[in-house]
């Protein structure tokens, strides 16, 4: 992959549609390589992420989910990934979970992993 | 659990989606236009209208547990309940816990809830009253079929609901010394007498019907492990036809006893106005729609055409653009949802009574044509108002309906001048 030499990884937005801050887009500056990204959202969750595999017509799309907690999209569109955030998670588990997801991009698109 | 095959979702003709075991029609709605409807139908405490939602909501919970018990051998009443629960759950209406009810009642908790949790992104600002009428009728309908008793045997009290404030619903059931006296289900409906086979789609156009509902079958439209379904950057209930008919058409009666029948008519074609501005909207702008639909469409009449496909898909009847300009829609649908609950409810209508086609068709071309949805405008309230109050928007007739014996109903919109 590019690695892009900005700062800037993401930039995250609240999806004003969606259910009082429930979903959050990250917009990245380059296409997502899905698979790696798959791969590491796997690696750095340790229980209970249930992988979905779904087609838009040819385009493919990865669900994770985390049960009562968030789902996450990969795929749907090149360069953004969705974050989903369950009813039942609460304020503080919200947070950490898009603090993990971040984490995740920043290791991917800062450079530190490569495809 | 429910055995795999039990009151699953089958496609039938004419577009319809029945539920297997209780033939209940289902169509797909969200929660823009739940919130929308139920806030239009709630606009005075004076109609009653709180108890008929409750009340209606009932009946659907009856039928489908009775379903479990006469088609899908579920016999103890817990089984009954927990089955009925995983329904619920599946369509898309939250979580239900029926671990205290007996067959005296009992205390019914929501863990999670459409009606309490999903109408907030509708309506800024705090609800006054409780939203998950729904929910609580549903309970009560299921509670009496799985102590094989009269649909009307238990009342349903609030006492917390998400839309409130509270952590979850909690509604507790009481066994009336007397069961209510409720209408019975008109399952399937009617279609009228001069009923006809819908045509094959427009064929002018670079949008193919059959492969956009081949690419929509293959994704997951059922609720998640919260009993919701956020899909289309909105939540869909697969939500039981007769509900809406039975709700829409008691609201009609109310208020045409206080000489307000226009006013009730207009509220329910604004729901189909909110409706069509939020789940097409939000379906037009949606990553399923830029991957599917959007990839054939080279034109606006190709949009018409495309979100045409998808609400095929909806379990509304079948919908078939009959004439179209950028100053005009002709739609005509077959075996509409409306038309056939009314028709199995009362009888042939006097007067057209597809508000939710009416203010669909209407929502299309406004969109379309002077929202310029495809642009990918934020879906707003000002952008609501903005295009909906258009001086040059569209307005929709319904000019032949199902309902009142027509072979289809016919909608047409046109550019106001």
């Amino acid at each position: 992959m590019t690695k892009p030499s900005s700062a800037v990884v993401f930039v995250k937005k609240r999806n004003e549609r969606c259910l009082n801050g429930l979903e959050f887009d990250y917009f990245l500056p380059t296409p997502l390589p899905l698979t790696l990204l798959a791969d590491q959202l796997q690696n750095t969750y340790e229980h209970g992420l249930f992988r979905f595999d779904e087609h838009y017509g040819s385009l493919p799309v990865i669900r994770f989910v985390i049960q009562f907690v968030a789902e996450v999209r990969l795929g749907e569109r090149e360069k953004q990934v969705t974050l989903i955030h369950r009813m039942s998670a609460d304020t503080s588990r919200r947070r950490a979970t898009e603090l993990w997801l971040e984490q995740v991009l920043i290791d991917i698109f800062s450079g530190d992993e490569s495809e | 659990m429910i055995p795999n095959s039990a009151l699953t979702i089958e496609a039938k003709e004419y577009g319809r989606r029945l539920m297997s075991g209780c033939d209940e029609p289902m169509i797909f709605h969200c929660n823009y236009y739940n919130y929308w409807l139920q806030k239009n139908l709630l606009i005075n405490a004076e109609f009653g209208m709180a108890s008929a939602i409750r009340d209606a909501a009932t009946v659907q919970g009856y039928q489908t547990a009775h379903a479990l018990v006469d088609k899908a051998a579920v016999t103890t009443a817990e089984a009954v309940m927990a089955a009925a629960a995983v329904v619920y759950a599946r369509q898309g209406f939250g979580t239900l816990n029926f671990t205290n009810t007996t067959a005296q009642g009992g205390l019914v908790t929501a863990p999670s809830s459409h009606y309490g949790q999903c109408l907030f992104s509708s309506c800024k600002g705090d609800f006054t009253q409780a939203q998950n009428l729904f929910d609580r009728g549903f309970a009560a309908g299921v509670a009496a079929a799985a102590f094989d008793l009269p649909a009307g045997s238990f009342s349903s009290e609030l006492e917390a609901c998400h839309s409130l404030g509270n952590k979850e619903g909690l509604f507790r059931l009481k066994r009336r010394p007397v069961p209510q006296n409720f209408f019975s289900a008109c399952g399937p409906g009617l279609g009228s007498a001069k009923r006809k086979s819908p045509p094959p789609p427009w064929t002018e156009t670079n949008v193919d019907e059959a492969a956009i509902h081949q690419a929509l079958a293959g994704l997951d439209f059922s609720g998640n492990e919260e009993g919701l379904i956020p899909r289309f950057g909105v939540m869909l209930t697969d939500h039981f036809a007769n509900f809406y008919n039975r709700i829409s058409f008691h609201f009609l009666e109310v208020l045409e006893d206080t000489g307000l029948r226009e006013v009730a008519e207009e509220l329910l074609v604004e729901a189909g106005h909110r409706c069509a501005f939020n789940t097409f909207g939000g379906i037009m702008i949606s990553p399923e729609w830029q991957a599917v639909v959007q990839p054939m469409c080279k034109t606006p009449e190709d949009w018409v055409h495309g979100i045409v496909a998808v609400i095929n898909t909806f379990g509304w009847g079948t919908w078939r653009v009959h004439a179209l300009t950028p100053e005009r829609l002709v739609v005509h649908i077959y075996d509409d949802y409306e038309s056939r609950g009314y028709i199995g409810m009362y009888g042939t209508a006097s007067h057209p009574v597809n508000f939710l086609a009416t203010g669909g068709a209407a929502g299309i071309m406004n969109l379309i044509y002077t929202g310029h949805i495809s642009q990918a405008p934020v879906l707003d309230n000002d952008f609501y108002l903005r295009i909906f109050e258009a001086k040059d928007g569209y307005h929709a007739t319904p000019t032949q309906s199902m309902a009142m014996g027509a072979p289809f109903t016919e909608i047409v919109v046109e550019r106001q001048k």
